[in-house]
């Protein structure tokens, strides 16, 4: 179903078109809180109140018309600094915890682990606004615009955030910093 | 690294989502640039392949207790849409953003519209007191002897409005009496004379004046019974006829002039007059000008 008539249905509480955006999104919400948060449950919970803040903006009619993934990263955007405020946490301390568990669809012994400690610290060293434009880029499969609306910055600084990005991670390649050629990860990759 | 090597990237993480493989995506590159891309790619692939999934259970229990928050709300809302009053609901559709600016620039623009409108209505109503006030002003003139003050009130109009500046050419010897009244009025004024201010019932006078502007006669009558000195003395103190504002007065001293009581013409004095104290009403007959 197109998104428009998604939302349209949705501003009337509508619980099969609310069930398809929870089914369509959830999960990527909560992939991209628990990068940020390192724990499982609290990553659940917040993705929950992200989808509840979405009934809430429903209910003002403050709710999204268009790109609705985008409004639901940036809930989820929010919450994460409001989680890190309360904590007074740094966020580039918690960004060490990036990638803190084996993802269920890789699976591939020591080479794996090895792979992703070495993305992990690589993505690390990464500014803050360049580990968000990646994550959010080539983890969440995210265009610039909508990394730009969820970020709040223009397309152009996106653009220019993941060029220097992906400069720093290849020097990190070149360097030998980064193995791409683990096993682990080209069978990964195939 | 160079913002076409960032093209190339995305061009091909796009092939590759579309079901290529990274051979074939690479094979078409010159071999350094196929080098140089190699490693971007497989990180990028690696990052995108690190995706998190929520444990089967908690992600249910989320969706329930989503759907169970819809369901409320939307029963919530069932009943709001029961109980609001058609008033309410225009406030609601009016309280939308996208009618929100409209409303508001509707009402500026009336409110813009009626502040104008009252603009132009006071003006047209100032312009009809214009016209009304010369006549007024002489029919009040024709009976009154006597105190300034309650001229005053009237006088701020008239002076502009008196359009004597035309009989007083017209009536030469007459017009250069015109000035006696005027000091008759400033007499009055040192003068406590008794019946100082009547404002009322002058109006209803004034409106019959316009015939009887040959008051003039009359008026002359009558201060000379008032304790005010009817003698002329060429005082300076009328405002009203000032050369400069007399260009609109069309009205009221034309009529003015025809009658041979000439002497009418005192402009200065207050309509209000008229309301004399009953013994000198009677004393003076304002309409019948003896001729």
């Amino acid at each position: 179903m197109q998104e428009d008539l998604l939302l349209e249905r949705a501003q009337h509480f509508d619980p099969k078109a609310l069930a398809e955006i929870f089914d369509a999104h959830y999960t990527r919400i909560y992939g991209y809180i628990y990068r940020r948060i390192g724990s499982p449950s609290q990553a659940e919970d917040m993705a929950g109140e992200v989808f509840l803040r979405l009934l809430e903006a429903i209910k003002t009619q403050r709710g999204p018309r268009t790109n609705l993934l985008a409004w639901l990263y940036r809930v989820a955007h929010n919450l994460i600094v409001d989680h890190y405020r309360r904590q007074s946490k740094a966020a580039t301390q918690s960004l060490e915890d990036w990638l803190v568990s084996v993802p269920d669809n890789l699976s591939d012994g020591v080479d794996l682990a090895l792979t992703q400690e070495q993305l992990r610290i690589a993505v690390g060293r990464l500014t803050f606004d360049q580990q968000q434009v990646i994550v959010l880029k080539f983890v969440e499969g995210l265009s610039n615009a909508q990394v730009g609306m969820i970020l709040g910055k223009p397309e152009g600084a996106i653009k220019s955030l993941q060029h220097r990005a992906l400069a720093a991670l290849r020097r990190q390649i070149e360097d030998g910093q980064l193995n791409v050629c683990s096993s682990a990860l080209r069978s990964a990759l195939e | 690294m160079k913002p076409d090597l960032d093209a190339a990237l995305e061009s091909i993480m796009r092939r590759l989502e579309a079901g290529e493989t990274l051979e074939q995506c690479l094979a078409g590159l010159e071999p350094a640039r196929a080098a140089e891309l190699r490693p971007l790619v497989e990180v990028t692939r690696a990052l995108a392949g690190l995706r998190m999934t929520p444990a089967p259970a908690a992600l249910a229990a989320q969706r329930q207790k989503f759907l169970a928050q819809a369901a409320a709300y939307r029963h919530e809302q069932a009943q709001a849409q029961e109980n609001t009053t058609l008033w309410q609901q225009m406030g609601a559709w009016l309280a939308r953003p996208r009618w929100r600016d409209a409303v508001v620039a509707a009402t500026l623009t009336l409110v813009l519209g009626l502040a104008l409108l009252a603009g132009v209505l006071r003006g047209a109503l100032w312009m009809h007191q214009a016209e009304v006030a010369p006549s007024a002003t002489f029919v009040a003139l024709a009976g009154d002897t006597a105190t300034p003050a309650a001229t005053a009130p009237m006088m701020t109009p008239a002076p502009q409005e008196s359009p004597t500046p035309a009989p007083l050419p017209t009536a030469t010897p007459l017009a250069t009496e015109t000035p006696a009244p005027v000091p008759a009025l400033s007499q009055p004024t040192m003068s406590p004379s008794p019946t100082p201010i009547i404002a009322t019932p002058t109006l209803p006078a004034a409106t019959a004046t316009p015939q009887p502007t040959q008051t003039p006669p009359p008026v002359v009558a009558t201060v000379a019974p008032t304790a005010t000195p009817a003698p002329p003395t060429p005082t300076p103190l009328p405002p009203l006829p000032t050369p400069t504002d007399r260009p609109e007065r069309p009205t009221p001293q034309p009529t003015v002039a025809p009658p041979s009581a000439t002497p009418t013409r005192e402009p200065t004095v207050t309509p209000t007059r008229t309301k004399m104290p009953g013994p000198r009403m009677e004393t003076t007959p304002l309409p019948t000008p003896p001729r």
